[in-house]
């Protein structure tokens, strides 16, 4: 099968594979609350009587919002003389698992949770904070492992604006993969790793991420814009922060494709005169041999070994030898020239 | 390698059939774009017309006999360029089709998350692991007592499943086989540390044996210690290290400090020949400072790089105003100055919603202290108008343009359609 079929074979399952489940329509977009609680609560009018058989609920479920207006109450007609107003449908899912009947009895006061209750014109009602929760459980183990469910239902698919230690903001670019690498579990509670995908597969990738969505103009892409002009200034500043994605074979795929690889004829030499170069050379790789490997990193039959074998200068460092003796020659690299 | 390309192709595709069937919730991603622009090769342009179908689906809480809780995480790409002489980034390819998997790996859980176990295309990046992209397995165990035990083995991922290892690789673990793992203990909401070992070989030669240590220190929940160091055995010398403060004063004021340490010649493979030749090592320190002001955020970093060329300030700062929810403007400032060369860059941006309309501006001008490809300045702008079209689809198009050292005038042009929904099996309405 060539290319080209394999890749539209593979397309086509993919899409047939969501088609196979059919789409839920989009949750229509809710209106505004029209429910003043406020004005409930001043008339000292119990929240038992709209939200009767919110005791018996042991979880929540979508769209049910345990509301059950009386057919026909003296407190309700005081001020409702043409009826109780219905109120209109909302869409929701439950992002939390959690029993009202458990804590329903257990709690002092509806308001003990509930502290900011619905009001007319709010885009949505608001929900308890997760102190409130904290204020009685002691998740801390929970939360240090990350063990975010069975409370949150899917932070994936709902994900929270995070606080405290969990906080995004700052030098989060920086300081993110300081956090992965002590416990990983904790980003998985939110993202899966095609998040990291989006700069982290850099081997496979076929672009940078800013060039796929030049609309995000406030994502820190630590490539953005004109980075061919500067990747050279970047590469001196931090060389090993390129290595921990790209390996050699990156740089020189485009150095080949630029002309300035070695080996290629009429090649563009990016070096100053040979005569200069040769007398500067051993400072500059001893500096930075990330910034040769971009071109020269191929193995047995790199160029520095014209010279650099046994035999002619020492190209270790000081104090090289008294890390590796003659033992170490059993290593491949070392039999590259001690033979 | 095209009966490879075509076999792990539609392998990927059949088993993400059948595993979307089965799936509680399923989070698709799908991006198509058209980006015409010139690149500049060798003194020459070339007009590229790439298209690209990128797709990302998330498959969670699948019903299976065999595990409590399964996931499947697929993200992969295919082009084709409608342009001339095409190639396609990190690999020698001058074919007018390109594909590639990014991520294909499927996670199943048992007791309570207690064993997650991943096979496939992954990225792991626990301890010295160093973000390797895998094809393998992993497996995570958590212990009684705090305890924790991960491990990984596989084949580190090459570009479009061509040969692996070897100095060609475009991956930064160069080898054909790599093994890893870490023990951590935690003592819930104020420690975590663990130990690791990182080992990888490329056709036989021994590519990378590094032993590490790392850790988190929470003492109180607003402060926040993480250190960690990278030992390679091979070269008998810390490769790496590194350790950071940030302490969160408040909701609106958070302050860092940070130090790094490496050796650079200890982040190439190494069977490279090139990691003998330098000892040369780093030194950045830096701090930052974050304010939430309203709607205005601000952060501001200073990093002093110490190499053994010279000494040299990374300076930054950004203030970005939200006056509404859908919009915001924000100003970029940064200097760099080290012994090769050194800039000033400056950023203006701004993005504005209106309905279902979205434009946003991006204007970057870099000053160079020394000529780059013989010039000194380089300007960029880009402007894109987005229009959410309901039911999960957007449509995009962004125009880039400028003068840099490498295009005497430069216009890219972005087109693309999105898709992005959630596929539930619960009910969403009553």
């Amino acid at each position: 099968m060539s290319p080209r079929l394999s890749l539209l074979a593979a397309l086509a399952l993919a899409t047939a594979g969501c088609a196979v489940k059919a789409a839920k329509p989009e949750s229509a977009e809710n209106p505004p609350v029209t429910f003043p609680h406020s004005t409930h609560v001043d008339a000292e009018i119990s929240c038992s009587v709209c939200h009767a058989g919110i005791e018996k609920a042991t979880s929540l479920e979508a769209g049910k919002r345990h509301i059950k207006l009386p057919a026909k109450s003296e407190q309700c007609e005081a001020c409702h003389s043409d009826g109780v107003p219905k109120l209109a449908a909302r869409a929701f899912e439950p992002t939390l698992s959690f029993s009202h009947a458990a804590h329903v009895l257990k709690a002092k006061s509806c308001q003990q949770c509930h502290a900011e209750l619905a009001e007319q014109g709010m885009a949505k009602p608001p929900v308890p904070a997760m102190s409130t929760c904290t204020s009685c459980h002691n998740h801390k183990k929970d939360y240090a492992e990350a063990r975010c469910q069975p409370c949150h239902v899917d932070l994936k698919r709902f994900p929270l604006k995070p606080v405290s230690d969990f906080a995004h903001q700052g030098n989060f670019l920086k300081q993110h993969g300081g956090m992965a690498r002590t416990n990983a579990a904790t980003c998985a509670a939110c993202h899966d790793q095609t998040k990291c995908a989006e700069c982290h597969t850099a081997t496979t990738n076929p672009l940078k991420a800013d060039q796929i969505w030049p609309e995000k103009v406030e994502s820190d892409f630590i490539h953005r814009g004109d980075w061919i002009s500067r990747h050279t200034i970047e590469a001196a500043a931090d060389p090993a922060s390129c290595r921990r994605c790209h390996g050699s074979g990156f740089c020189q795929s485009c150095h080949e494709i630029q002309n300035i690889a070695p080996g290629l004829a009429a090649g563009r030499n990016p070096h100053p005169a040979p005569g200069v170069w040769l007398a500067q050379h051993g400072a500059a790789a001893r500096a930075n041999i990330v910034s040769c490997a971009a071109c020269h990193d191929q193995g047995a039959a790199a160029v520095c070994l014209a010279c650099h074998r046994t035999g002619g200068q020492n190209p270790h460092p000081p104090g090289f030898l008294s890390k590796h003796d003659e033992g170490d020659q059993t290593k491949g690299v070392c039999r590259v020239c001690h033979q | 390698m095209r009966k490879r390309h075509a076999i792990a192709l539609l392998a990927a595709a059949a088993l993400v059939e059948p595993v979307l069937a089965r799936a509680d919730v399923v989070d698709i991603s799908s991006t198509t774009f058209l980006n015409a622009r010139k690149d500049w090769r060798d003194g020459q342009t070339y007009s590229l017309i790439p298209v690209y179908e990128m797709l990302s689906l998330s498959a969670r809480d699948v019903k299976s006999p065999l595990s409590e809780s399964l996931e499947l995480v697929l993200s992969t790409w295919g082009a084709a360029n409608l342009g001339d002489k095409p190639w396609w980034n990190g690999y020698v390819n001058s074919g007018s089709l390109s594909a590639d998997l990014n991520l294909a790996y499927v996670r199943a859980g048992w007791a309570n998350r207690a064993v997650v176990l991943s096979l496939g295309r992954m990225n792991v990046v626990s301890g010295v692991a160093r973000m390797v992209q895998l094809d393998g397995l992993s497996l995570a165990l958590r212990l009684p007592a705090g305890f924790g035990v991960s491990a990984y083995a596989g084949s580190p991922v090459s570009a479009r499943f061509s040969t692996r290892g070897l100095p060609y690789d475009a991956n930064p673990i160069t080898g054909d086989v790599a093994a890893g793992g870490r023990l951590s203990w935690m003592l819930p909401g104020v420690l975590d540390v663990g130990a690791s070992v990182a080992w990888v070989a490329d056709h036989g030669d021994a590519a990378r044996q590094d032993v590490g240590g790392d850790i988190r220190i929470t003492p109180t929940r607003s402060l926040a210690i993480v250190g960690y160091a990278d030992y390679s055995i091979m070269a008998e010398a810390l490769a790496e290290g590194s350790a950071s403060a940030t302490y969160q004063i408040s909701r609106a004021v958070s302050v860092s400090a940070d130090y790094k340490y490496t050796v650079p010649a200890l982040f190439l493979s190494q069977n490279s020949i090139l990691w003998v030749f330098s000892d040369s090592t780093r030194n950045d320190v830096g701090a930052n400072v974050h304010l939430a002001l309203g709607r205005w955020a601000v952060d501001a970093g200073y990093t002093e790089l110490l190499t053994d060329a010279g000494n040299g300030p990374r300076v930054g700062a950004r203030a970005t105003w939200r006056p509404t929810n859908h919009s915001s403007v924000g100003a970029e400032l940064a200097y760099l100055d080290i012994p090769e060369n050194k800039y000033v860059y400056g950023r203006v941006f701004g993005s504005l919603g209106m309905k279902r309309f979205t434009a946003t501006l991006d204007l970057q001008d870099y000053s160079f202290d020394k000529p780059v490809n013989g010039e000194k300045n380089s300007f960029l702008g880009t402007l894109s108008v987005g229009y959410a079209l309901g039911g999960g689809w957007g449509a995009a198009v962004a125009g880039t343009g400028g003068v840099t050292p490498y295009y005497s005038q430069r216009f890219d042009l972005l087109a693309k359609l999105v898709y992005n929904q959630t596929y539930s099996s619960r009910e969403v309405r009553q």
